[in-house]
Parts: structure tokens; sequence; C-alpha cells
């Protein structure tokens, strides 16, 4: 807990400097929500999506369609966004739901595939390849947030949201969420609403990751398709696997790993992307908890001697 | 309907049977999943076009590179990283993760090593055959020979072959295989080889077909795979029969609907299958 907050003022204070900076941590905080998204259904459930970049799009692209069409629905264009998402999650989890491991896999990829290829040919409601522009500036309570204190909401989101998913784990409810990933059918046995339970993480978290469209939204002032392209899944995917699974702050880890390996190039351009990919590659053969899991397993073990 | 559609439509079915075997051999062999098959096929198709596109260049030197490369990648997949995965793992997530990793790196060495444009490939053939109005590259005939060929030693091999057979042994019960005695690591290393064989070969015949990026090898994956799912694993022809399906609902699609309407219709097309007929068209029946 105090390591997590000292290490988010030591983040604040880092990204103010230059706006260089603060797009870079935007993005931080943006791959950090997403990473967490995934995490939940993931970690607690088993359950495997990789539609993300289809619940990211659906934050940023609210927003602006709201932005332009409905003004008088701004203040609540949050909750909205979030609640698509979730409903869009919750009907996908529906359909796949006797789907498992490498089919579930590609049936979730392949929506994402398709939203992004909507957000591209659907010129009359998303503007096509040319986005939408305009944002105005988030407003909350009458306090217009401009770039510098959007990052710190966005650090206090990551915070709260971080530690809200580390208690759901250690709940009753995140209990009958690992027992069910155990077991299927003993958690069915004792009364587990095992499917409702996955369908409810797969919601919750598609609207963990739709926060990161929407602040990335109004710090850009603008959106565009290819911000939501599928590359994105996989990075996301990787996130909490290289942080390690046992707890939600892996998956920040992760996040902040993607960053800092790309500082802040196009990630899909230049060798940084081919030493993040080995690193996964390496992290998922070595130390399959996670960098996270590992540190813990050695200083448990310094203990113990 | 234009019969130069049907012709460039059975090439593409054609070219994703190729891959849905490779998918089919992996799987009877490690009983994994392959999304990499993708990346494998495509880093091959540009390694045999970047090394082609100097005609003077010996050609023998581009087909060494593709196939070297693919069979490379595949035996690094089963060796270093399923292998080692199975042997802790509970689950597929791991597997699933990994292969989505090594996907990507792959990804980004092809980016690498030969560069961001699209290449493509020199032909096998020069010249074309010209039947009335229809004009069909010798190439594209002589890929269509090649795949179908490939299936035919395929289902000879499992159906005679001696590591063929042991293959299919390992695919329907590792346990008694085991018990038996047979080598199943051996058979296993065996398959993974001709499946980069297989990959080498699809990227070989689609170089020169269609200009390549380093991000194709997705498309190639997911076809690939819906290819394979909606044939089954029951006989070794049905991933053709798979290929020439998606290949014909494709075509069908961008024709009656639209270019854009493909992912749509592959969307559904990946929930009805999956859903409700994950087995396939083909598949194996036993008595019980």
């Amino acid at each position: 807990m105090l390591v997590s907050l000292v290490l988010s003022a030591a983040f604040l204070a880092y990204v103010e400097a230059n706006a260089y900076r603060q797009d870079l941590g935007m993005l931080a905080i943006a791959y950090a929500l997403l990473a967490l998204g995934m995490y939940l259904p993931l970690a607690l459930c088993g359950s495997l999506s990789l539609a993300y970049n289809a619940y990211f799009a659906i934050g940023a692209y609210a927003v602006a369609i709201i932005s332009h069409a409905a003004a008088a629905w701004m203040p609540v264009a949050i909750p909205i966004a979030v609640l698509i998402s979730m409903a869009t999650a919750a009907l996908l989890g529906l359909v796949t739901r006797r789907l498992s491991g490498f089919h579930l896999a590609v049936a979730t990829m392949m929506f994402g595939i398709a939203v992004h290829t909507w957000l591209l040919n659907t010129d009359s409601v998303t503007g096509g390849a040319t986005g939408i522009g305009d944002i105005p500036r988030l407003d909350i309570l009458g306090w217009g947030l401009d770039r510098g204190p959007l990052i710190a909401f966005g650090v206090i989101l990551v915070w709260l949201i971080a530690t809200a998913i580390g208690r759901l784990r250690a709940s009753l409810v995140g209990i009958a969420m690992r027992a069910q990933r155990e077991s299927l059918v003993a958690a069915a046995a004792n009364g587990v609403p095992t499917a409702a339970l996955r369908i409810l993480a797969l919601a919750v978290g598609a609207g963990i990751a739709t926060l990161a469209g929407v602040l990335l939204a109004f710090m850009n002032r603008f959106v565009l398709p290819d911000s939501f392209a599928i590359k994105v899944v996989f990075l996301v995917l990787f996130m909490p696997v290289l942080g390690g699974l046992a707890t939600p702050w892996g998956a920040v880890l992760g996040a902040l790993l993607v960053v800092a390996f790309t500082l802040g190039f196009d990630f899909f351009q230049g060798p940084g992307s081919l030493t993040f990919g080995l690193l996964t590659l390496g992290v998922l053969l070595l130390v399959p908890n996670g960098l996270l899991g590992g540190l813990a397993a050695l200083v448990g073990r310094r203990r113990s001697t | 309907m234009e019969l130069s559609l049907v012709v460039s439509g059975i090439e593409t079915g054609a070219f994703y049977g190729l891959v849905a075997l490779g998918y089919f051999l992996f799987l009877r062999a490690t009983a994994a999943v392959n999304f990499a098959m993708g990346a494998y096929v495509m880093f091959a198709g540009l390694a045999y076009g970047y090394f082609s596109e100097d005609p003077s260049a010996p050609l023998v030197l581009g087909l060494a590179s593709a196939f070297g490369a693919a069979v490379l990648f595949s035996w690094i997949t089963e060796d270093l990283i399923l292998r080692p995965m199975a042997r802790r793992a509970r689950d597929e997530f791991g597997a699933v993760m990994a292969i989505v990793a090594l996907m990507f790196v792959i990804e980004q060495l092809a980016g690498l090593a030969f560069g961001r444009r699209p290449l493509l490939g020199r032909e096998l053939l020069d010249g074309a055959l010209v039947v009335g109005s229809l004009a069909i590259d010798y190439h594209d005939l002589l890929a269509l020979v090649a795949t179908l060929g490939t299936f035919a030693a395929v289902a000879a091999w499992l159906k005679r072959g001696r590591y063929g057979r042991m293959l299919r042994a390992v695919g329907d019960n590792e346990a008694a295989a085991r018990a038996l005695g047979l080598p199943v690591r051996r058979v296993r290393l065996v398959a993974v080889i001709a499946t980069g064989l297989i990959c080498g070969l699809a990227g070989i015949l689609v170089a020169p077909q269609t200009a390549l990026s380093f991000q194709s090898h997705l498309s190639f994956a997911i076809l690939g795979f819906i290819a394979l799912v909606l044939g089954g694993v029951g006989t070794p022809w049905a991933p053709l029969v798979g290929g020439m399906l998606v290949s014909a609902i494709e075509a069908a699609s961008a024709r009656y609907i639209g270019g854009f309407a493909r992912d749509y219709v592959l969307l559904a097309l990946v929930i009805l299958v999956f859903s409700f007929r994950p087995e396939g068209l083909f598949t194996v029946r036993v008595r019980s």
C-alpha cells in the first residue's frame, strides 16, 4: 500500500515536467487500466478475452460521439461509455460461453478485428479513417480538468481499481471466482453460479478497460481508429503475464514496462518491441508467476533461510 | 459469376487448406492449436520474396531460407516452448499466451529483417496458360498441383508411413502410445518438422500471389484456423475442404455485401461454427 502510494507520487512528479512526458504518462495509465481490465477475468475466473481493443474503442468513441451529437449528455458520458462496454462484453460472453482455450481466443480476437473494421468503414458514425476531433475537456462538477490534473485523476483511478481488485480477490466473491477456475464441477456443486460469475467478471473487466479509452479521448481531444487495432490487445495481454497474476499490481508494472521499453516511440517500429516480446516469452518460460511473483518467491526464500 | 473469380477462389482456398494442414499436423502431434503458424508462413514467404527479388540471385537461396526458417520456428515452438510448459501447466493458458508472444516476436523479427514494406516474390514458373479469355499463371497451376500433392503425401504418410502411423497413435492416446514404448518425443519432432516444411511451402507459393508484409500473419492464422475447424480433423483431406469453404465464403461476402463485410461474416462464422459444430464436418467416429 505504502509502496504503491510513494510510487504513484514519484510517477506524478516525473510526468509533470513537460508535454512529452505527459503523453507518455497518459499512455502508461491507459495501458495500466487496460491491463487491469484484462487481469480481472483472467486471474480470477480464468476467462481469456482478446476483445479488449473493442472496449478501449468504445470508451474513446462514446466520449467523442456524445460530445458532438448530444453535448447535453456530456456530464454522464463516462458512465454511458462504461455501461455500453459492459453490455457488449456480457453479450459476447453469453454468445461465446460454450468456448474455451484456443477457440475462445480466436472468437474474441475476431470480435476485436470486426470492431476495428467497423470503426474504419462507418464514416457516418465514427468518422472513418480520420476519426473524430474537437472533443471538449473533461468537466467534473464544474472543475475543468486540463492535461496535468487529468493525469493525476488517471493515477488515482488506477490506484483505486488495483486496490479494489486486490480486495475483490480476497473477498467471498473472489474466492468463489477462483474456486470455479480451479474446479468448475466442484464449485457448481457447492452452489456457485459459475456462468454468471464469469460473465460478471468479463463485464466489469470491460468497464475498466473502457475508462482507458475515455481518458485517452479527453487527453488527446481526438480519436483515431488505428489506436484501437487488434495489435493493442497483444501488448495488453503481455502486461499481466509479465508482472505476474498473483496481484493486480503486476498488471500495472507490466504497463509501465511496456512504456519504458518503447520510450514513447511508435511501439510497432524498432527493436524495442522485439526485446519486449522476447522478454515476455522468457518470463512465461522461466518465471511462470511473473516478475512480482518471482520477486516475492525470492524474498520468501531469503526470509526462510 | 466470372470464371476468373472462381479460379482465384480455388487458389486462395488451396492456400488456406495448406495452412490448415499445418495446424492439423501440429495439433495431432502436440494437442496445441498453433496460432503462430500464420507467422511461420509469412516469415517463409517474406524470406523467399526478399532473396528472390533480385532476378540474378539463385532461386535456391530463397527456397532454402524459407523452408529453413519455417522448420526452425516450428521446432522452437514445440521443443523450447510447448514441451517445457506442458510439464508444469494445468491448463491451456500458458500455452495460448506463449504462442501469442512467439507470434509477436516472429512478426517483429520479420519487420527488422526484411523491412516494413510489402514484398512480392518471384514466380516459380513464368508465363500463363491462356484458355479463351481466361489466363492462368503457370505459377498458380503449380501451386495447386503442389498443394494437392502435399495433401496426398500427408494422407499416405499417416496411413502407411512408419512415423505417420505412430503419429496417429500418439495423437489418439499419448499415454497408451508411451506405454507401448513408442518414441513419443521423436514422433512429435518429426511431425513438427513436417509442419514447418508445409508452412515453408505455403509461404513460397503465396509470396508471388499476394504482396506480403510483416503483419500479414494474423489473417493467415485466423483464416487457416477457421478452415481447420470447418473441415474438422477426421481425415487429412478435411483441412483442404475447410480451406475451400472459407475461401468461397470470403469471396461471396466480398462480392455480394462489400469488401469490409468479410470481417463481420467471419466473426459470425467463427461464433456459429465454434459453438454448434466445433468438431467440424469430418470427424473420427469410434464405436463405443
